[in-house]
């Protein structure tokens, strides 16, 4: 649900993380021009400062970069950045997540293999 | 750039015996959206109509875009001020009332006024006095937002509305703001639904400035965090601290401040619960718990 914003979060974290997932998915593309302050500020309807904040957050990332007086691009290897950035986060908070939980319901490491092997949701 | 939209140095002002505003310094920037909140008689409107030089202070200066307005009232044109109560000649017809407001403000949009007009079905050819109120309070607004001055003040611009007006309001102060970016401040009590639309809040309790902030920042400072007692004392930001609520074994805090990376490790590995707070709980612990305060 990318234009939808909920209360658990920063709002600018969760904007760049919308900016990221279309980058993801290719709606926009390496070298490509994202929508700009303005237009995102309208579309989620909150102040363009908090927006900036989130499109800073992705420049420092070098997911974003600035053409003056013009907008914001893609980085090229951007996808990359993005993936890789994100498979870190699977690992120190998903997975971390996963394994408390496994934990908390004295699921052994066993069962949970077993879970992953028989759902057939994941490619080989 | 910058000069302030706003300063204000050591404004008291008081009425017959009360004192209304004690010791107010505030800084307003430019081109920014602001909340002004605060419990009833916490002297917001005082404030405004201080700024509005409707009110005189005997103690105390203020500057609009740098200029003093007794001094200089020119400077006065540069401000909008658009309040709730009663017109001052509520027989005038809603059309002549707009007329006026399109001499006093040099950039007034009359097109834009009238797009609003039609867009909320406004009978403009009666008189104000016959309206109710939402559709007074859709008058001002209106006005305030058409005049494009430099600075506009909207006092509880939103009483009267249904929420499917007010979210009309909002929607059209952003746009027209993205377009015409200018220095607004609302003051309201309808905190969380204006929270992503301001950019800082100011938050007055008993005459004073508690709060001057941007709100992100104010956010990301702020949490509730739950746990039982055992858990909660190897955090060193709740020490010496005391909670909020307590039920059973379980203990809830309210924080306000960085949490430290020793403390994130020990929230992490012992499943300590941290969840955000909105700006109106914000405001509701600094209004109740004193201890909070930046004063």
């Amino acid at each position: 649900m990318k234009y939808i914003l909920n209360e658990d979060e920063p709002i600018y974290i969760q904007i760049a993380r919308g900016i990221e997932d279309e980058i993801l998915q290719g709606d926009f593309l390496e070298e490509m021009q994202v929508p700009s302050t303005n237009e995102l500020s309208k579309i989620y309807q909150i102040n363009p400062a908090t927006v900036l904040k989130g499109i800073n957050l992705l420049v420092e990332r070098q997911i974003l970069y600035k053409k003056r007086g013009i907008g914001m691009f893609v980085t090229s290897g951007a996808v990359a950045t993005i993936k890789e950035a994100r498979k870190e986060n699977f690992k120190e908070v998903v997975m971390a997540h996963l394994f408390q939980e496994a934990k908390k319901l004295g699921i052994s490491k066993r069962e949970l293999i077993e879970i992953i092997v028989s759902s057939g949701e994941m490619d080989e | 750039m910058n000069e302030l939209a706003v300063k204000i140095k050591n404004l008291n002002y008081a009425f017959q015996d009360s004192v209304i505003l004690q010791g107010i310094d505030l800084e307003i920037e430019p081109n920014k959206i602001y909340g002004l909140i605060g419990k009833n008689g916490a002297g917001k409107t005082t404030l405004i109509n201080l700024i509005a030089n409707q009110l005189i202070a005997k103690q105390g200066m203020i500057q609009i875009l740098g200029q003093d307005p007794r001094k200089e009232p020119s400077t006065l044109e540069n401000l909008c001020v658009v309040r709730e109560g009663e017109f001052y000649a509520p027989h005038m017809r809603v059309k002549d009332i707009f007329k006026l407001y399109q001499i006093l403000y040099k950039d007034y949009d009359e097109a834009l006024e009238k797009r609003l007009v039609d867009f909320f079905k406004l009978p403009i050819h009666k008189a104000y006095q016959k309206y109710s109120r939402g559709m007074k309070s859709m008058v001002f607004i209106i006005i305030g937002i058409c005049s494009r001055a430099p600075i506009t003040i909207f006092d509880e611009p939103t009483l009267g509305l249904d929420a499917v007006s007010r979210e009309d309001f909002y929607k059209i102060l952003l746009e027209d703001y993205l377009k015409y970016p200018r220095t607004m401040i609302i003051s309201t009590h309808l905190i969380d639904e204006v929270e992503q639309l301001i950019e800082r809040v100011i938050l007055i309790d008993d005459g004073k400035v508690v709060l001057n902030k941007d709100v992100q920042e104010l956010k990301e400072q702020a949490f509730y965090i739950k746990g039982s007692k055992e858990k909660l004392e190897k955090l060193e930001a709740l020490c010496n601290k005391f909670p909020k609520k307590c039920y059973g074994k379980t203990s809830v805090y309210v924080y306000f401040g960085n949490i430290s990376k020793a403390d994130r490790e020990v929230i992490k590995s012992e499943q300590i619960e941290v969840a955000p707070m909105s700006l109106q709980q914000i405001f509701l612990e600094h209004i109740k718990r004193k201890e909070f305060r930046d004063e």
